[in-house]
Protein backbone atom coordinates (compact mmCIF):
# COMPACT_ATOMS: atom_id res chain seq x y z
CA UNK A 1 0.00 0.00 0.00
CA UNK A 2 2.85 2.38 1.14
CA UNK A 3 5.01 1.31 -1.51
CA UNK A 4 2.27 1.62 -4.08
CA UNK A 5 1.96 5.23 -3.32
CA UNK A 6 5.38 5.87 -3.52
CA UNK A 7 5.85 3.80 -7.00
CA UNK A 8 2.36 5.32 -8.39
CA UNK A 9 2.62 2.94 -11.35
CA UNK A 10 6.42 4.06 -12.66
CA UNK A 11 5.18 7.94 -11.89
CA UNK A 12 6.10 8.42 -8.11
CA UNK A 13 9.82 9.98 -8.75
CA UNK A 14 8.02 12.65 -11.22
CA UNK A 15 5.15 13.29 -9.00
CA UNK A 16 7.22 13.13 -5.68
CA UNK A 17 10.10 15.26 -6.53
CA UNK A 18 7.07 18.12 -8.42
CA UNK A 19 5.69 17.46 -5.12
CA UNK A 20 8.83 18.28 -2.75
CA UNK A 21 10.00 20.81 -5.24
CA UNK A 22 7.08 23.15 -4.63
CA UNK A 23 6.56 22.22 -0.82
CA UNK A 24 10.37 23.02 0.04
CA UNK A 25 10.14 26.34 -1.99
CA UNK A 26 6.99 27.32 0.14
CA UNK A 27 8.34 26.59 3.44
CA UNK A 28 11.69 28.41 2.00
CA UNK A 29 9.25 31.55 1.27
CA UNK A 30 7.34 31.33 4.23
CA UNK A 31 10.06 30.82 6.68
CA UNK A 32 12.27 33.47 4.61
CA UNK A 33 9.62 36.40 4.96
CA UNK A 34 8.05 36.04 8.03
CA UNK A 35 11.52 35.90 9.94
CA UNK A 36 12.79 38.92 8.34
CA UNK A 37 9.30 40.51 8.99
CA UNK A 38 10.03 39.39 12.85
CA UNK A 39 13.30 41.10 12.41
CA UNK A 40 11.85 44.54 11.05
CA UNK A 41 9.15 44.99 13.53
CA UNK A 42 11.88 44.25 16.35
CA UNK A 43 14.14 47.05 14.37
CA UNK A 44 11.47 49.14 14.38
CA UNK A 45 10.69 48.38 17.68
CA UNK A 46 14.54 49.51 19.22
CA UNK A 47 14.03 52.10 17.03
CA UNK A 48 11.03 54.11 18.49
CA UNK A 49 12.43 53.22 22.36
CA UNK A 50 15.84 54.57 21.35
CA UNK A 51 13.73 58.43 19.71
CA UNK A 52 11.51 58.29 22.88
CA UNK B 1 5.04 61.71 1.64
CA UNK B 2 6.30 58.13 0.75
CA UNK B 3 2.56 56.32 1.67
CA UNK B 4 -1.15 57.25 3.69
CA UNK B 5 -1.84 53.58 3.28
CA UNK B 6 -5.05 53.08 5.80
CA UNK B 7 -2.41 51.83 8.43
CA UNK B 8 -5.11 50.51 10.70
CA UNK B 9 -6.31 48.28 8.30
CA UNK B 10 -2.68 46.44 8.12
CA UNK B 11 -2.03 46.41 11.52
CA UNK B 12 -5.68 44.63 12.07
CA UNK B 13 -4.33 42.12 9.02
CA UNK B 14 -1.05 41.33 10.99
CA UNK B 15 -3.00 40.75 13.77
CA UNK B 16 -4.43 37.81 12.46
CA UNK B 17 -1.23 36.92 10.24
CA UNK B 18 -1.30 33.38 12.34
CA UNK B 19 -4.68 32.48 11.98
CA UNK B 20 -4.34 32.92 8.34
CA UNK B 21 -1.15 31.27 8.14
CA UNK B 22 -2.87 28.20 9.76
CA UNK B 23 -5.93 28.48 7.96
CA UNK B 24 -3.49 28.29 4.59
CA UNK B 25 -1.49 25.22 6.10
CA UNK B 26 -4.76 23.38 6.97
CA UNK B 27 -6.59 23.64 3.27
CA UNK B 28 -2.94 22.73 1.88
CA UNK B 29 -2.89 19.95 4.43
CA UNK B 30 -6.64 19.10 2.91
CA UNK B 31 -5.98 19.80 -0.50
CA UNK B 32 -2.73 17.57 -0.70
CA UNK B 33 -5.03 14.41 0.84
CA UNK B 34 -6.99 15.00 -1.71
CA UNK B 35 -5.23 15.37 -5.02
CA UNK B 36 -2.86 12.19 -3.70
CA UNK B 37 -4.81 10.13 -1.68
CA UNK B 38 -8.44 10.57 -2.71
CA UNK B 39 -8.49 11.36 -6.67
CA UNK B 40 -8.48 8.95 -9.40
CA UNK B 41 -5.42 8.31 -11.53
CA UNK B 42 -5.80 9.89 -15.35
CA UNK B 43 -7.11 6.83 -17.86
CA UNK B 44 -4.87 8.54 -20.42
CA UNK B 45 -1.73 9.58 -18.32
CA UNK B 46 -1.92 8.18 -15.01
CA UNK B 47 -0.69 9.49 -12.00
CA UNK B 48 1.53 11.62 -13.68
CA UNK B 49 -1.61 13.78 -13.77
CA UNK B 50 -1.49 14.67 -10.06
CA UNK B 51 1.02 17.20 -10.63
CA UNK B 52 -1.93 18.79 -12.21
CA UNK B 53 -2.95 19.72 -9.14
CA UNK B 54 0.61 21.57 -7.95
CA UNK B 55 1.39 22.84 -11.30
CA UNK B 56 -2.17 24.59 -13.01
CA UNK B 57 -2.73 26.82 -9.72
CA UNK B 58 0.83 28.17 -9.98
CA UNK B 59 0.85 28.79 -13.21
CA UNK B 60 -3.03 30.62 -12.67
CA UNK B 61 -1.28 32.61 -10.11
CA UNK B 62 1.60 33.70 -11.38
CA UNK B 63 -0.25 34.87 -14.86
CA UNK B 64 -2.68 36.60 -11.94
CA UNK B 65 -0.10 38.24 -9.88
CA UNK B 66 1.45 39.54 -12.76
CA UNK B 67 -1.91 41.58 -14.11
CA UNK B 68 -2.29 42.63 -10.09
CA UNK B 69 1.25 44.06 -10.58
CA UNK B 70 0.34 45.46 -14.18
CA UNK B 71 -2.47 46.72 -12.87
CA UNK B 72 -1.26 48.61 -10.23
CA UNK B 73 1.29 49.95 -11.98
CA UNK B 74 -1.84 51.19 -14.84
CA UNK B 75 -3.38 52.64 -11.50
CA UNK B 76 -0.52 54.51 -10.18
CA UNK B 77 -0.41 55.90 -13.93
CA UNK B 78 -3.68 57.27 -13.19
CA UNK B 79 -3.90 57.94 -9.44
CA UNK B 80 -0.23 59.04 -8.61
CA UNK B 81 -1.09 57.25 -5.02
CA UNK B 82 2.68 55.64 -3.79
CA UNK B 83 0.71 52.82 -2.45
CA UNK B 84 -0.26 51.00 -6.06
CA UNK B 85 3.49 50.86 -6.09
CA UNK B 86 4.06 48.83 -3.05
CA UNK B 87 1.31 46.48 -4.00
CA UNK B 88 3.19 46.42 -7.36
CA UNK B 89 7.12 46.46 -5.11
CA UNK B 90 5.08 43.63 -2.82
CA UNK B 91 3.71 40.88 -5.47
CA UNK B 92 6.68 41.23 -7.48
CA UNK B 93 9.05 38.42 -5.95
CA UNK B 94 6.17 35.93 -4.93
CA UNK B 95 5.21 36.14 -8.46
CA UNK B 96 8.65 35.61 -9.55
CA UNK B 97 8.74 32.10 -6.94
CA UNK B 98 5.09 31.19 -7.97
CA UNK B 99 6.55 31.57 -12.33
CA UNK B 100 9.57 29.20 -11.08
CA UNK B 101 7.49 26.61 -9.37
CA UNK B 102 5.00 26.49 -12.37
CA UNK B 103 7.68 26.07 -14.75
CA UNK B 104 9.44 23.19 -12.63
CA UNK B 105 6.58 21.46 -12.26
CA UNK B 106 5.54 21.94 -16.10
CA UNK B 107 8.88 20.59 -17.01
CA UNK B 108 8.94 17.35 -14.28
CA UNK B 109 5.10 16.99 -15.40
CA UNK B 110 6.20 16.98 -19.14
CA UNK B 111 8.88 14.42 -19.25
CA UNK B 112 6.40 11.41 -18.47
CA UNK B 113 3.52 12.78 -20.82
CA UNK B 114 5.27 14.14 -23.97
CA UNK B 115 8.64 12.33 -23.25
CA UNK B 116 10.25 15.79 -22.76
CA UNK B 117 11.75 18.36 -20.39
CA UNK B 118 10.74 21.30 -22.56
CA UNK B 119 8.66 21.96 -25.33
CA UNK B 120 8.88 25.52 -27.22
CA UNK B 121 5.65 25.89 -27.19
CA UNK B 122 3.75 29.30 -26.83
CA UNK B 123 2.25 28.87 -23.34
CA UNK B 124 5.60 27.63 -21.89
CA UNK B 125 7.99 30.28 -23.90
CA UNK B 126 5.66 32.77 -22.59
CA UNK B 127 5.73 31.63 -19.21
CA UNK B 128 9.66 31.89 -19.20
CA UNK B 129 9.51 35.14 -20.51
CA UNK B 130 6.95 36.13 -17.40
CA UNK B 131 9.54 34.91 -15.29
CA UNK B 132 12.55 37.24 -16.59
CA UNK B 133 10.15 40.26 -16.79
CA UNK B 134 9.76 39.38 -12.93
CA UNK B 135 13.08 39.68 -12.73
CA UNK B 136 13.82 42.71 -14.78
CA UNK B 137 11.15 44.38 -12.78
CA UNK B 138 12.79 43.60 -9.08
CA UNK B 139 15.90 44.42 -10.37
CA UNK B 140 14.39 47.84 -11.55
CA UNK B 141 13.79 48.61 -7.58
CA UNK B 142 17.37 47.49 -6.34
CA UNK B 143 19.34 49.40 -9.14
CA UNK B 144 18.54 52.62 -8.83
CA UNK B 145 18.82 54.08 -6.07
CA UNK B 146 16.68 57.38 -5.70
CA UNK B 147 13.46 55.47 -4.79
CA UNK B 148 11.50 58.15 -6.30
CA UNK B 149 12.82 57.71 -9.67
CA UNK B 150 12.72 53.87 -9.14
CA UNK B 151 8.66 53.80 -8.67
CA UNK B 152 8.28 55.77 -11.86
CA UNK B 153 10.58 53.48 -13.82
CA UNK B 154 9.09 50.66 -12.69
CA UNK B 155 5.59 51.68 -12.63
CA UNK B 156 6.58 51.76 -16.61
CA UNK B 157 8.30 48.82 -16.97
CA UNK B 158 5.06 47.07 -15.56
CA UNK B 159 3.12 47.69 -18.62
CA UNK B 160 5.63 47.32 -20.80
CA UNK B 161 6.14 44.05 -19.31
CA UNK B 162 2.11 43.29 -19.65
CA UNK B 163 1.46 44.62 -23.26
CA UNK B 164 4.66 42.53 -24.43
CA UNK B 165 3.09 38.62 -22.88
CA UNK B 166 0.62 38.79 -25.48
CA UNK B 167 3.15 39.59 -27.88
CA UNK B 168 5.35 37.03 -26.97
CA UNK B 169 2.10 34.47 -27.26
CA UNK B 170 0.66 35.60 -30.77
CA UNK B 171 4.07 35.48 -32.21
CA UNK B 172 5.50 31.77 -31.04
CA UNK B 173 2.09 30.86 -32.54
CA UNK B 174 2.46 32.28 -35.64
CA UNK B 175 6.45 30.94 -35.43
CA UNK B 176 4.67 27.77 -34.62
CA UNK B 177 2.42 27.97 -37.84
CA UNK B 178 5.76 28.55 -39.95
CA UNK B 179 8.27 26.44 -38.92
CA UNK B 180 7.17 22.79 -37.13
CA UNK B 181 3.05 22.00 -37.52
CA UNK B 182 2.04 19.59 -34.58
CA UNK B 183 3.24 18.19 -31.47
CA UNK B 184 1.63 20.67 -30.16
CA UNK B 185 -2.22 18.94 -30.14
CA UNK B 186 -0.74 17.32 -27.15
CA UNK B 187 -0.88 19.93 -25.36
CA UNK B 188 -4.07 20.97 -25.08
CA UNK B 189 -6.24 20.72 -21.79
CA UNK B 190 -8.95 17.85 -21.85
CA UNK B 191 -11.93 18.29 -19.83
CA UNK B 192 -11.87 17.66 -16.84
CA UNK B 193 -13.75 15.32 -14.64
CA UNK B 194 -15.73 16.33 -11.45
CA UNK B 195 -13.50 13.71 -9.31
CA UNK B 196 -10.31 15.51 -10.96
CA UNK B 197 -11.93 19.17 -10.30
CA UNK B 198 -12.48 19.64 -6.57
CA UNK B 199 -8.84 19.08 -5.38
CA UNK B 200 -7.96 21.41 -8.14
CA UNK B 201 -10.31 23.86 -6.93
CA UNK B 202 -8.96 23.07 -2.74
CA UNK B 203 -5.52 23.31 -4.37
CA UNK B 204 -6.11 26.72 -5.74
CA UNK B 205 -7.24 28.09 -3.02
CA UNK B 206 -4.54 27.31 -0.73
CA UNK B 207 -2.40 28.91 -3.08
CA UNK B 208 -4.53 31.90 -3.12
CA UNK B 209 -4.47 31.89 0.33
CA UNK B 210 -0.68 31.85 0.12
CA UNK B 211 -0.41 34.28 -1.99
CA UNK B 212 -2.47 36.58 0.39
CA UNK B 213 -0.38 35.51 3.54
CA UNK B 214 3.03 36.52 1.55
CA UNK B 215 1.50 39.47 0.22
CA UNK B 216 0.38 40.85 3.73
CA UNK B 217 4.01 39.75 5.12
CA UNK B 218 5.63 41.44 2.14
CA UNK B 219 3.52 44.57 2.60
CA UNK B 220 3.84 44.69 5.85
CA UNK B 221 7.95 44.48 5.37
CA UNK B 222 7.96 47.37 2.73
CA UNK B 223 5.78 49.21 5.44
CA UNK B 224 8.34 49.13 8.02
CA UNK B 225 11.14 49.84 5.82
CA UNK B 226 9.54 53.18 5.27
CA UNK B 227 8.90 54.04 8.63
CA UNK B 228 12.89 53.15 9.71
CA UNK B 229 14.00 55.40 6.77
CA UNK B 230 11.97 58.31 8.00
CA UNK B 231 12.96 57.74 11.13
CA UNK B 232 16.47 57.55 10.12
CA UNK B 233 16.30 60.72 8.56
CA UNK C 1 14.38 71.95 -40.88
CA UNK C 2 15.13 71.95 -36.88
CA UNK C 3 14.35 68.07 -37.45
CA UNK C 4 17.01 67.84 -40.17
CA UNK C 5 19.46 69.99 -38.32
CA UNK C 6 19.13 67.52 -34.94
CA UNK C 7 19.62 64.64 -37.60
CA UNK C 8 22.77 66.09 -38.98
CA UNK C 9 24.28 66.90 -35.57
CA UNK C 10 23.70 62.98 -34.07
CA UNK C 11 25.27 61.92 -37.53
CA UNK C 12 28.49 64.01 -37.41
CA UNK C 13 28.76 63.01 -33.75
CA UNK C 14 28.42 59.51 -35.14
CA UNK C 15 31.08 59.80 -37.73
CA UNK C 16 33.35 61.81 -36.19
CA UNK C 17 34.29 59.19 -33.50
CA UNK C 18 34.75 57.20 -36.67
CA UNK C 19 34.49 53.68 -34.11
CA UNK C 20 31.19 54.27 -33.55
CA UNK C 21 29.95 54.07 -36.83
CA UNK C 22 31.91 50.92 -37.60
CA UNK C 23 31.28 49.32 -34.38
CA UNK C 24 27.70 47.88 -34.87
CA UNK C 25 28.80 46.42 -38.93
CA UNK C 26 32.03 45.10 -37.57
CA UNK C 27 30.31 43.32 -34.12
CA UNK C 28 28.21 41.24 -37.10
CA UNK C 29 30.69 40.13 -38.79
CA UNK C 30 32.64 39.03 -36.30
CA UNK C 31 29.63 36.80 -34.34
CA UNK C 32 29.09 35.50 -38.27
CA UNK C 33 32.88 34.64 -37.98
CA UNK C 34 32.44 32.64 -34.96
CA UNK C 35 29.46 30.13 -36.74
CA UNK C 36 32.18 28.39 -38.43
CA UNK C 37 33.98 27.80 -35.68
CA UNK C 38 31.41 25.73 -33.87
CA UNK C 39 29.69 24.38 -36.86
CA UNK C 40 33.00 23.62 -39.10
CA UNK C 41 33.84 25.06 -42.32
CA UNK C 42 31.32 23.54 -44.65
CA UNK C 43 29.86 26.49 -45.86
CA UNK C 44 26.98 25.46 -47.76
CA UNK C 45 25.18 23.91 -45.21
CA UNK C 46 24.69 27.47 -43.36
CA UNK C 47 22.12 28.86 -46.51
CA UNK C 48 19.40 27.49 -44.50
CA UNK C 49 20.52 28.17 -41.14
CA UNK C 50 22.17 31.98 -42.36
CA UNK C 51 18.78 33.65 -41.97
CA UNK C 52 18.30 32.38 -38.26
CA UNK C 53 22.04 34.02 -37.62
CA UNK C 54 21.80 37.18 -39.06
CA UNK C 55 18.91 38.10 -37.55
CA UNK C 56 20.12 37.48 -34.34
CA UNK C 57 23.34 39.22 -34.92
CA UNK C 58 21.27 42.01 -35.80
CA UNK C 59 19.87 42.16 -32.56
CA UNK C 60 23.00 41.73 -30.63
CA UNK C 61 24.53 44.50 -32.47
CA UNK C 62 21.83 46.69 -31.65
CA UNK C 63 22.24 45.55 -28.25
CA UNK C 64 25.22 47.07 -28.57
CA UNK C 65 25.28 50.18 -29.59
CA UNK C 66 22.30 51.10 -27.54
CA UNK C 67 24.33 53.02 -24.74
CA UNK C 68 24.81 55.61 -27.01
CA UNK C 69 21.34 56.94 -28.49
CA UNK C 70 20.75 59.24 -25.25
CA UNK C 71 23.53 57.88 -22.66
CA UNK C 72 26.27 60.51 -24.00
CA UNK C 73 23.88 63.37 -24.32
CA UNK C 74 23.03 62.50 -21.06
CA UNK C 75 25.74 62.59 -18.64
CA UNK C 76 27.42 65.80 -19.92
CA UNK C 77 23.98 67.49 -19.96
CA UNK C 78 23.38 68.22 -23.32
CA UNK C 79 20.23 66.41 -23.15
CA UNK C 80 18.92 69.35 -20.62
CA UNK C 81 19.94 71.96 -23.15
CA UNK C 82 18.03 70.23 -26.08
CA UNK C 83 15.11 69.70 -23.97
CA UNK C 84 15.00 73.51 -22.80
CA UNK C 85 15.16 74.99 -26.01
CA UNK C 86 11.96 75.62 -28.21
CA UNK C 87 11.73 72.74 -30.41
CA UNK C 88 9.09 69.64 -29.19
CA UNK C 89 10.49 66.92 -27.60
CA UNK C 90 8.74 64.40 -29.53
CA UNK C 91 10.61 65.54 -32.78
CA UNK C 92 13.93 65.58 -30.71
CA UNK C 93 14.09 61.77 -30.17
CA UNK C 94 12.24 60.77 -33.23
CA UNK C 95 15.50 62.65 -34.82
CA UNK C 96 17.92 60.95 -31.99
CA UNK C 97 16.41 57.25 -33.12
CA UNK C 98 16.13 58.41 -37.08
CA UNK C 99 20.05 59.33 -36.61
CA UNK C 100 20.73 56.15 -34.95
CA UNK C 101 19.29 53.85 -37.34
CA UNK C 102 21.23 55.70 -39.82
CA UNK C 103 24.62 55.71 -37.70
CA UNK C 104 24.01 51.88 -37.19
CA UNK C 105 21.68 50.47 -39.13
CA UNK C 106 22.99 51.15 -42.47
CA UNK C 107 26.14 49.83 -42.27
CA UNK C 108 24.70 46.68 -40.99
CA UNK C 109 22.65 46.33 -44.23
CA UNK C 110 26.13 47.11 -46.23
CA UNK C 111 27.36 44.54 -44.23
CA UNK C 112 25.08 42.07 -45.58
CA UNK C 113 25.70 41.28 -49.27
CA UNK C 114 29.10 40.69 -48.37
CA UNK C 115 28.56 38.50 -45.28
CA UNK C 116 26.32 37.10 -48.14
CA UNK C 117 29.40 36.21 -50.26
CA UNK C 118 30.94 34.70 -47.45
CA UNK C 119 28.08 31.78 -46.74
CA UNK C 120 27.71 31.36 -49.79
CA UNK C 121 23.77 32.77 -50.39
CA UNK C 122 22.74 33.66 -53.30
CA UNK C 123 21.60 37.72 -54.34
CA UNK C 124 18.10 37.07 -54.53
CA UNK C 125 18.37 35.35 -51.00
CA UNK C 126 20.74 38.25 -49.87
CA UNK C 127 17.99 40.52 -51.14
CA UNK C 128 15.24 39.34 -49.40
CA UNK C 129 17.05 39.14 -46.05
CA UNK C 130 17.72 43.12 -46.90
CA UNK C 131 14.30 43.76 -47.69
CA UNK C 132 13.34 42.52 -44.62
CA UNK C 133 16.30 44.00 -42.37
CA UNK C 134 14.88 47.55 -43.44
CA UNK C 135 11.62 46.70 -42.44
CA UNK C 136 12.58 45.67 -39.22
CA UNK C 137 15.38 47.07 -37.78
CA UNK C 138 14.09 50.15 -37.54
CA UNK C 139 11.50 48.80 -35.05
CA UNK C 140 14.43 47.42 -32.88
CA UNK C 141 16.36 50.42 -33.15
CA UNK C 142 13.06 52.41 -31.44
CA UNK C 143 12.14 50.00 -28.46
CA UNK C 144 16.01 49.22 -27.69
CA UNK C 145 16.47 53.37 -27.40
CA UNK C 146 13.03 53.65 -25.38
CA UNK C 147 14.47 50.93 -23.17
CA UNK C 148 17.42 52.82 -22.86
CA UNK C 149 15.88 56.25 -22.16
CA UNK C 150 13.74 54.52 -19.80
CA UNK C 151 16.67 52.72 -17.79
CA UNK C 152 19.03 55.92 -18.14
CA UNK C 153 19.61 56.77 -14.32
CA UNK C 154 20.14 53.02 -13.34
CA UNK C 155 24.11 52.82 -12.58
CA UNK C 156 24.02 48.92 -13.76
CA UNK C 157 21.20 49.39 -16.99
CA UNK C 158 23.37 47.51 -19.15
CA UNK C 159 22.30 44.28 -17.37
CA UNK C 160 19.01 44.26 -17.03
CA UNK C 161 18.22 45.95 -19.96
CA UNK C 162 18.65 43.62 -21.81
CA UNK C 163 16.25 41.65 -20.05
CA UNK C 164 13.57 43.73 -20.98
CA UNK C 165 14.63 44.22 -24.53
CA UNK C 166 15.37 40.75 -25.58
CA UNK C 167 11.75 39.68 -25.10
CA UNK C 168 10.47 42.42 -27.05
CA UNK C 169 12.56 41.42 -30.09
CA UNK C 170 11.37 37.93 -30.36
CA UNK C 171 8.68 39.04 -32.70
CA UNK C 172 10.45 40.87 -35.06
CA UNK C 173 13.37 38.03 -35.13
CA UNK C 174 10.77 35.81 -35.61
CA UNK C 175 9.49 37.47 -38.60
CA UNK C 176 12.10 38.76 -39.71
CA UNK C 177 13.24 34.50 -40.04
CA UNK C 178 10.04 34.32 -42.64
CA UNK C 179 10.56 35.40 -46.21
CA UNK C 180 7.65 36.69 -47.05
CA UNK C 181 7.35 38.57 -43.86
CA UNK C 182 7.96 42.13 -44.66
CA UNK C 183 5.28 44.23 -44.50
CA UNK C 184 4.64 42.89 -40.89
CA UNK C 185 7.47 43.71 -39.35
CA UNK C 186 7.08 47.12 -40.97
CA UNK C 187 3.67 47.42 -39.02
CA UNK C 188 5.11 46.14 -36.26
CA UNK C 189 8.36 48.53 -36.75
CA UNK C 190 5.70 51.58 -36.89
CA UNK C 191 3.36 50.66 -33.79
CA UNK C 192 7.02 50.34 -31.95
CA UNK C 193 7.89 53.47 -33.28
CA UNK C 194 4.37 54.93 -31.29
CA UNK C 195 4.95 52.98 -28.52
CA UNK C 196 8.99 54.11 -28.11
CA UNK C 197 8.08 57.64 -28.63
CA UNK C 198 6.03 57.35 -25.38
CA UNK C 199 8.09 56.14 -23.65
CA UNK C 200 11.11 57.74 -24.75
CA UNK C 201 9.58 61.03 -24.05
CA UNK C 202 7.96 60.34 -20.52
CA UNK C 203 11.54 58.93 -19.05
CA UNK C 204 13.49 62.13 -20.78
CA UNK C 205 10.99 64.22 -19.01
CA UNK C 206 11.31 62.06 -15.50
CA UNK C 207 15.24 62.47 -16.22
CA UNK C 208 15.40 66.14 -17.19
CA UNK C 209 13.52 67.69 -13.90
Amino acid sequence: MISDLFYMNGYGVYVWSAYFFTLISFIILYYYYYSSLLKKEQELKNLQLKNE
Amino acid sequence: MYFKLPNKIIDELRRWLPILSLTTLIVFLVGLYFSILNSPPDYLQGDSMRIMYIHVPAAWLALGSYSFLALSCVCWFIFRNPNFNLFAKSIAPIGAIFTLIALVTGSIWGKPTWGTWWAWDARLTSMLILFFLYVAYIMTWQSIVNKELAAKISAALGVIGFINIPIIKFSVDWWNTLHQPATISKLSAPSIHISMLTPLLIMTFAYILFLATLFLIRLKIEIIEQKILRANK
Amino acid sequence: MQFYNLIIRDLKLAFYSSTNFLLAASFLILILILIPFVFGSNVSNFSLLFRGFIWISIALSILLTLDRVFNSDYEDGNLDTIILTQIPIELIVFAKFISHWIANCIPIIIVIPLAGILFEIGIQDSLNIITNVLAGSPGMVFIGSAISALTLGSKRAGIYKTIIIIPLYIPFIIFGADQESSLVLLGLSMIAGVFSLFISVYSLRLYAE
